[in-house]
């Protein structure tokens, strides 16, 4: 069956299922009929640029606080200023940048949580192990280029060229078997996080509609323009380009024939573009049988993170803008009654340093990731928070921590809740078994319920 | 007079052959580059007085256009055709520099900011230069390999860079003014640029403060290895990685290393406006001006550099400076990070090691025995016999132009050009000088799915969103009030298609010449085939709107978008 047909037929099964209550079984092939109970959806947020994640989780005990301060000089928060989180981790209180509410609620109500630390590693890793080099490291540590691969890949030690999110829809034949493209559905265009090797993405516009080529009323305009995109003879490139604008066209019409059935959320939403993004990715999982997919990712960019000065003013700005998207998109959540089938993270290039350049702060490793949504184990912390301390062996230099809990726990976790089959975790987590059983793989399971 | 003199030639040849469709402009695929030995035929011709240039003359000129400039005029692919390839070089590279800052300072005056010290509150003003000089400026050679630059140097429109354009108008023309120049001293006047001081952080970065417990910004000293010199990882001359014992890539610095380069960075500031002496970390940001040294916040002590070079305690913060530039400039990755990346943006996105191997040898020695001669870097690219084995996804941003430049766009008589570029920023996601971040809008490494390991940067913003908004944007073009934005308050342009539209009654000409202005003087069989057949079909639409249909479907054709042989 050639592809556009399959595309046809896509979109065929996606309107036979919210139009009859029939379902002609032979538009879904041999795969099982998708119930809403059992959609899971994982919604990556990138914050790129590297964002200070020191500075959205704090200690605010009075010896933890008391060493953040001196580490972090300049830049340091006021203890006064800190929404804080119920409980301790590891005997510590914590507390919130004063600008992240929504986080601080969905917290304190058990929704939401941070990894602590975490960030890309090859296999288990110690500062000996480092300082004495006989431990492989991500490729390009500390850059910006490298580093947000990494996160978005899992397998920091090479390009692939597949992603965590790609491959973790290939793991899991079989859940969607409408619109093979509404696998992945990206906000913010191409992304290294939904490569997959077998299952394509899809990038749509927060807010604008769904693009149509102009002008196909014309008969005479529409036969030749798809005419010139099928050229047989098209060389490598030429033949991505024509398949490109011909999947724009097939997957545009089930995208706006779809939406246009989506349901009309009540929950306002700010307007600017991470809100929007998020409004449109709640709307998006709202039509998830239309489109024939029960296990779907979702990706979004933030950018702007990259704050080697002014550190404390443009979080200030821009850190309510994440937390309002954030909280918005929970609460759309809970009132589709998707909350608990849909759980969203942060990623980010890396943690800073925790000391100043007199301005702002720069390059680091670890940092704290948020996860938030109904299946959350959430009201505590997760994974190890380092002492803020000059001499602390994981400091690699100017507060630049060594991760204490690998990039890899928490995408299995991730995994194991969207239903990856333990022996199929290594085709999504390559390095995975480098890390099992070790400290820096350990802390997460039982993150997620389910 | 010419054109009607090919028209002839055209139509006696299609009579004697019978009027074969398409066989006039096929001719067998040339062996050579664009250089001297298929464009030299032309320079024995003035000998014996002016004759028709060969088809594979008209391929060469279409060819270099299609490189060189942000869009063939038809009118450049005759003067091209007779004259040759290396005589075109040579005029570009002798051509004065056209310059942004002067034009921005024109709409400057025209609302009354005149003073030459003073900012001027209207960001727009350095699109409108940006626009009118790659519709008009004659030296395009030297407007296109800036723009490369911009996307190496990369700067982009944020803060106070959006507020006040002379930042990135002088920005530019800095560019503009060492294209042709030495890399050392671009990059030197890069390193010193105002825009890029506030862009990668080093103004006002401040030497180690013990007491405070601060640290130099490491942000400049980072970037300007991993992406202006030297990259990540140690390369061969033709581009490939060098490996290690245990096979894996050998990293060109660690993180000790951008420690001692940020030293190197600190003690600039803005230079003082308005007759003030600059202050260390307090005066306003003047913008097209170099940044100025206070040694007094310059780190002091030694610097210990790459390849063993130590910066000695007691040299002013300038010297430090030119010491780093030079262990930058002279470190052997240069050559092949910085020759591949300026292939990438000029001819293909997958040269072979031989051929980044060859630009890396002119970047090392022009010839002369000096490193870093720019303009024997870009006349190398841009000559090799590979530029006729492209494959290289065009710019979204550059098929916009290169449509407006064919189709002579232009605004009525005595009026300004003032294009803002939002039109096409918003359909592509592309406008110069406004990537998201430092790492551009796109990867030099991206390759795209199905792609059969094909590197191609562009195809990263390529989207189902993106590709239908471009492809909308080439019939907005074409069929819209105005051709290059949907701005009521700007002035109004027009397209000038009355010489395509006199070919009415010749749709082999019309073709010939859309292959020449569209498809760098190469459209597929396939392409042009469906155009054809579409403009026989269209028999009954007025002469401009069957134009303007064999025009859109050009303009969108698979092989217009990726320039792209099958050679691979």
């Amino acid at each position: 069956m050639d592809r556009r047909r399959f595309l046809r037929n896509g979109l065929g099964s996606a309107v036979s299922m919210t139009m009859a209550t029939t379902v002609p079984f032979s538009l879904l092939g041999s795969a099982r009929a998708v119930a809403s109970e059992e959609y899971r959806a994982v919604v990556c947020v990138l914050l790129a640029g590297g964002a200070d994640s020191f500075n959205i989780l704090v200690p605010r005990s009075e010896l933890a606080y008391s060493r953040y301060q001196a580490r972090r000089s300049d830049l340091a928060l006021s203890q006064n200023d800190l929404l804080p989180l119920d409980g301790e981790h590891e005997g510590v209180q914590f507390g919130l940048h004063p600008a992240m509410s929504s986080l601080q609620q969905r917290f304190n109500a058990g929704q939401a949580t941070m990894v602590t630390n975490v960030g890309p590693l090859v296999e288990p890793t110690t500062r000996a192990g480092i300082d004495a080099e006989t431990v492989t490291l991500p490729l390009g540590l500390f850059s910006h280029s490298d580093q947000i691969l990494s996160w978005q890949t899992a397998t920091p030690a090479n390009r692939a060229g597949t992603g965590f999110g790609g491959r973790l829809i290939d793991a899991l034949p079989g859940a969607n078997t409408g619109l093979a493209l509404a696998g992945n559905i990206s906000l913010s265009g191409n992304n290294s996080f939904q490569a997959g090797a077998v299952t394509g993405s899809y990038a749509i516009s927060a807010n604008r509609g769904v693009p149509s080529i102009a002008g196909f009323d014309n008969d005479l305009f529409k036969r030749s323009f798809e005419s010139l995109m099928s050229d047989p003879k098209a060389s490598v490139l030429q033949s991505v380009y024509g398949n490109k604008i011909q999947s724009a066209i097939d997957a545009g019409d089930v995208f706006s024939s779809v939406l246009a059935q989506a349901s009309v959320i009540s929950t306002p939403f700010a307007e600017d573009s991470f809100s929007s993004a998020m409004k449109r990715i709640a709307e998006l999982a709202s039509v998830h049988e239309q489109l024939g997919v029960s296990r779907q990712t979702f990706f979004v960019t933030f950018g702007g993170w990259d704050h080697h000065e002014d550190t404390l003013g443009q979080q200030a700005t821009m850190l309510p803008a994440l937390d309002a998207g954030l909280g918005q998109f929970q609460a759309a959540l809970d009132e589709l009654g998707l909350s608990s089938q849909v759980t969203t993270f942060t990623i980010s290039d890396f943690g800073r340093t925790l000391t100043s350049n007199g301005r702002g702060s720069d390059h680091g490793w670890g940092g704290n990731a948020m996860v938030m949504g109904g299946a959350v184990q959430g009201g505590q912390l997760y994974g190890h928070f380092p002492e803020q301390v000059e001499d602390n062996p994981l400091d690699v230099g100017r507060g630049r921590f060594l991760p204490s809990t690998a990039t890899d726990a928490m995408y299995a976790e991730i995994s194991r809740w969207m239903g990856v089959a333990p022996e199929s975790l290594e085709s999504v987590l390559p390095n995975w078994a480098n890390f099992e059983g070790s400290p820096q793989g350990a802390g997460l399971t039982g993150m997620l319920a389910g | 007079m010419k054109n009607s003199l090919i028209s002839l030639v055209l139509v006696s040849l299609l009579s004697a052959c019978g009027g074969g469709g398409g066989s006039t402009s096929v001719d067998p695929p040339s062996s050579g580059g664009v250089g001297s030995d298929s464009g030299g035929g032309s320079g024995g011709g003035g000998a014996t007085g002016p004759t028709e240039p060969t088809a594979e003359e008209y391929r060469d000129a279409a060819l270099i256009l299609d490189i060189g400039t942000f869009g063939a005029r038809y009118s450049d692919v005759e003067s091209v055709a007779e004259s040759g390839v290396d005589a075109w070089l040579d005029e570009q590279f002798s051509l004065p520099i056209s310059l942004h800052e002067p034009i921005v300072r024109r709409y400057g005056a025209q609302y009354g900011f005149n003073n030459q010290d003073s900012p001027i509150p209207v960001g727009r003003f350095r699109r409108f230069a940006f626009f009118e000089n790659a519709l008009t400026a004659p030296d395009q050679l030297r407007q296109v390999t800036a723009y490369a630059l911009t996307q190496l140097f990369v700067v982009s429109q944020t803060g106070v860079l959006g507020n006040n354009p002379l930042g990135l108008s002088n920005y530019y023309d800095t560019l503009l003014t060492h294209s042709f120049g030495n890399y050392r001293d671009l990059l030197r006047a890069v390193t010193l640029h105002p825009a890029m001081g506030f862009y990668l952080s080093h103004v006002n970065n401040a030497k180690t403060d013990p007491d405070a417990n601060t640290f130099p910004d490491e942000n400049y000293a980072r970037e300007v290895m991993q992406l202006f010199t030297i990259g990540l990882y140690e390369l061969n001359p033709d581009g490939t990685q060098k490996l290690g014992t245990d096979g894996r890539p050998i990293p060109t610095y660690d993180n000790a290393d951008i420690r001692e380069f940020s030293k190197i960075f600190t003690g600039l500031a803005y230079e003082g406006s308005a007759g003030q002496q600059p202050q260390f970390g307090r005066n306003r940001p003047v913008l097209h001006m170099p940044m100025v040294m206070f040694d007094d916040y310059h780190e002091p002590g030694e610097k210990y550099l790459l390849n063993g070079l130590t910066v000695l305690d007691g040299q002013t913060g300038i010297q430090d400076i030119d010491d780093a530039v030079d262990n930058l400039f002279n470190h052997p990755n240069v050559a092949p990070f910085v020759g591949k990346q300026l292939i990438q943006r000029l001819v293909t996105s997958n040269p072979s090691p031989d051929y980044v191997s060859r630009i890396s040898g002119v970047f090392a020695d022009n010839g002369d025995g000096v490193r870093g001669d720019m303009k024997a870097v870009i006349r190398a690219i841009l000559t090799d016999p590979e530029v006729t084995n492209a494959s290289r996804v065009r710019e979204p941003f550059r098929r916009f132009l290169a449509a407006n430049r064919a189709l002579n766009a232009m605004p009525s008589e005595g009026s300004d050009i003032g294009v803002t570029g939002f039109f096409v920023q918003n359909a592509t996601g592309q406008m110069v000088l406004s990537a998201p971040s430092v790492f551009n809008f796109y990867s030099p490494f991206y390759r795209p799915q199905g792609g059969q390991g094909l590197v191609a940067p562009e195809m990263q913003i390529t989207t189902e969103d993106t590709i239908v908004g471009v492809t909308n944007l080439m019939a907005q073009v074409l069929y819209g009030d105005r051709p290059m934005h949907n701005d009521s308050q700007l002035p109004e342009m027009r397209l000038d298609l009355t010489s395509l539209v006199s070919l009415v009654e010749d749709k082999e000409e019309l073709l010939l010449r859309i292959e020449r202005l569209f498809f760098a003087g190469t459209m597929s069989e396939h392409s042009r085939s469906v155009i054809s057949g579409a403009w026989d079909e269209a028999v009954s639409l007025s002469p401009t709107d069957r134009v303007k249909l064999a025009l859109y479907l050009a303009l969108t054709a698979p092989d217009h978008a990726v320039a792209e042989r099958n050679a691979l």
